[in-house]
């Protein structure tokens, strides 16, 4: 009887000591997760007034929730003259957008300090160049190299175009969050990354294993000519193998180097960039 | 001329036993030695082949399709079907040959005694019910063995001799990178050969009834087992005379000649990355050619109105016949399959792209 009960206080105490454990791993997380939702970032400089008031909230709170799973900010600055930050110009609008968006960063920074550093910034400049700047820094400038950001860039142009810019900028987010997830290097367009050419795949191989194992399930052939032949009496008794011409082709290969340049120039640290015209 | 094996002990039926490879007598355990046998029948024979005749029994009818044969244990005519040269009294079940279907033109040159019993044949066959992925339960488990027959099946073994000569214009694809090129390099080349191939008894079943297919599919034989013929193999089970010759199955034996020759000069052009055969010249020219008996054991397996054929080699115990198959496995052995395809694309996936996509 007293062992039982023992045994039942040992239980508890167990018990206990289990939820005391489980509440000092989570509870200074969740606090952490909360505190990151209280905190007040802008990440949304529409400078050229592309979103109402409305439109503009809605992208705060998408961007706010990537932060929450990523750690990562989604920023957005759209711009008609480019001035709104110092640098200093070169000859080319594209050139100047990229150190636009340097410029961009570093205030971006200097307001909500270095722990905010993995960013990447979507620059729309809506002056006559109208181009849309992608550009990764901190992290990000790996995680979003070069070709990752061009690639988002062409595939927002047609929203852009049409002056969908909501639906551009979400994209932007989308895309941006998608390709930071794949490892670097390799092209997150890749046909094997898709779900749907996984399940074909994988329904072609299904297709092709219960095809064969019906055409096989009524035993197969299992003779051949080796089974039957005299292999000392048997032989090769001539062969040539005469070469007649060579055929070459040369296909140039596909270039990775796209037409963006890694910006920097002006700015403290450069990230990757890539852009196009919309 | 119906030939039955006494036992010089007991008198009873002898039969032949694929276990000891000699003949059994079920009544007092004795096991006799075929050519023993053979000769003790000779010696009968010799004695007075009237008597025998008379004391066996004998052909009494015959016409196109059916001939009567009369038991000598218990009196009973029996009617075989035209190619039956060995089989069993239906009344008495003592084993009968028909002597006279064993002689002349039709007379066997070699045998492959069964080395699998009856019992044996069965139990394999069930295992092979059971393993089957894609079978239906009920299948598997009904016990609907209507039959299990062992049956001497004619063959002929043709020894040929295959001299083919054969044109190709073959390539070998280089791929490598210059400077911002890919280049693809594709030689050409001519490719003669000129083969000189022997093959050794090559099966082609000689018996209207079996299907081609299936008899294709049971070989390999081991021929190290291949004895001259003698009819006390026979005693017990069913055997067969052929109804094609030899000459009439030799374009079969050719196609699949042919087809050996053809793949035999392929094997020599492995190093290339492509054959495009051009011409071929195949002369195929029997050397000799061997009446042969080879052992099968036939099951009759009752399923859903419907019986389904099996074949099993009687030397090897390979088994073909078409058992039926369940939709609903098929169908969820292949939606298991993609599945796991897929679960395993995911990993590779998750592996090289480090992304749950």
């Amino acid at each position: 009887m007293i062992k039982t009960q023992k045994h039942s206080i040992a239980k508890k105490g167990a018990s206990l000591f289990l939820l005391v454990m489980v509440l000092v791993t989570f509870l200074p997380l969740s606090f952490i997760v909360k505190a990151a939702t209280d905190e007040s970032i802008e990440r949304i400089y529409d400078y050229a007034n592309t979103l109402s008031n409305s439109e503009k909230e809605d992208l705060e709170e998408l961007a706010a929730s990537y932060y929450q799973d990523t750690g990562n900010n989604y920023l957005i600055v759209t711009t008609t003259t480019r001035e709104e930050y110092d640098y200093s110009h070169s000859s080319s609008p594209e050139e100047d957008c990229e150190f636009y968006s340097e410029a961009f960063y570093d205030s971006f920074l200097e307001k909500y300090g270095n722990s905010y550093n993995n960013c990447t910034i979507l620059t729309i400049d809506l002056s006559p160049n109208r181009y849309a700047d992608i550009s990764g820094q901190g992290d990000l400038k790996y995680k979003l190299d070069d070709s990752r950001c061009k690639k988002v860039s062409v595939k927002i142009s047609s929203s852009l175009t049409a002056k969908d810019y909501t639906e551009a900028y979400s994209k932007y987010m989308q895309l941006v969050n998608r390709y930071q997830k794949i490892k670097p290097g390799i092209n997150p367009d890749n046909i094997f990354l898709k779900i749907w050419f996984q399940l074909l795949i994988s329904v072609i191989i299904g297709g092709i294993t219960i095809g064969v194992m019906i055409y096989h399930s009524g035993g197969k052939m299992t003779a051949s000519g080796q089974t039957y032949l005299d292999r000392e009496r048997s032989s090769l008794v001539r062969r040539h193998d005469h070469y007649i011409r060579t055929h070459t082709t040369r296909t140039k290969r596909e270039s990775n180097s796209d037409s963006s340049s890694s910006g920097g120039g002006g700015s403290s640290s450069g990230g990757s960039h890539g852009g196009s015209h919309f | 001329m119906v030939i039955q094996y006494k036992c010089p002990n007991c008198g009873a039926d002898m039969a032949f036993s694929a276990e000891t490879g000699m003949l059994h007598c079920e009544s007092c355990g004795l096991d006799e030695n075929i050519e023993k046998m053979e000769r003790h029948q000779e010696q009968l024979e010799t004695g007075s082949y009237r008597d025998f005749i008379s004391e066996t029994s004998h052909q009494t009818y015959e016409d196109d399709s059916t001939a009567q044969y009369q038991c000598k244990n218990c009196g009973a005519i029996l009617i075989t079907d035209k190619d039956t040269s060995a089989t069993t009294c239906s009344f008495c079940d003592a084993p009968m040959i028909l002597g006279d279907r064993l002689s002349g033109d039709l007379s066997p040159s070699k045998i492959i005694p069964f080395s699998i019993t009856k019992s044996q044949a069965e139990e394999a066959f069930r295992k092979w019910c059971g393993k089957g992925l894609l079978l239906p339960n009920a299948f598997k488990k009904s016990n609907r063995l209507k039959s299990i027959t062992g049956m001497y099946v004619p063959f002929w073994l043709y020894d040929l001799n295959t001299r083919g000569e054969i044109h190709a214009e073959c390539t070998k694809v280089h791929t490598y990178t210059e400077g911002e090129y890919d280049v693809t390099e594709t030689k050409y080349f001519d490719v003669y050969r000129d083969v000189n191939l022997y093959y050794n008894k090559i099966p082609v079943d000689a018996s209207e009834k079996m299907d081609d297919d299936m008899m294709d599919k049971l070989e390999p034989y081991d021929y190290g087992n291949l004895q001259d013929f003698s009819t006390p193999y026979l005693s017990g089970y069913l055997a067969e005379k052929y109804n094609y010759t030899d000459e009439e199955l030799f374009p079969r034996v050719e196609k699949r000649a042919n087809q050996y020759c053809t793949d035999y000069a392929r094997s020599t052009m492995s190093s290339y990355s492509s054959v495009n055969i051009r011409h071929k010249n195949i002369q195929i020219r029997p050397e000799d050619v061997y009446y042969t008996l080879l052992p099968v054991w036939m099951f009759c397996y009752d399923y859903e109105h419907a019986e389904h054929n099996f074949m099993m080699n009687g030397q090897t115990g390979k088994i073909v016949g078409k058992p039926p198959i369940s939709p609903e496995k098929s169908i969820s052995l292949f939606a298991g399959i993609s599945i796991l395809t897929f679960i395993i694309l995911k990993v590779i996936m998750f592996i090289i792209g480090g992304v749950w996509v």
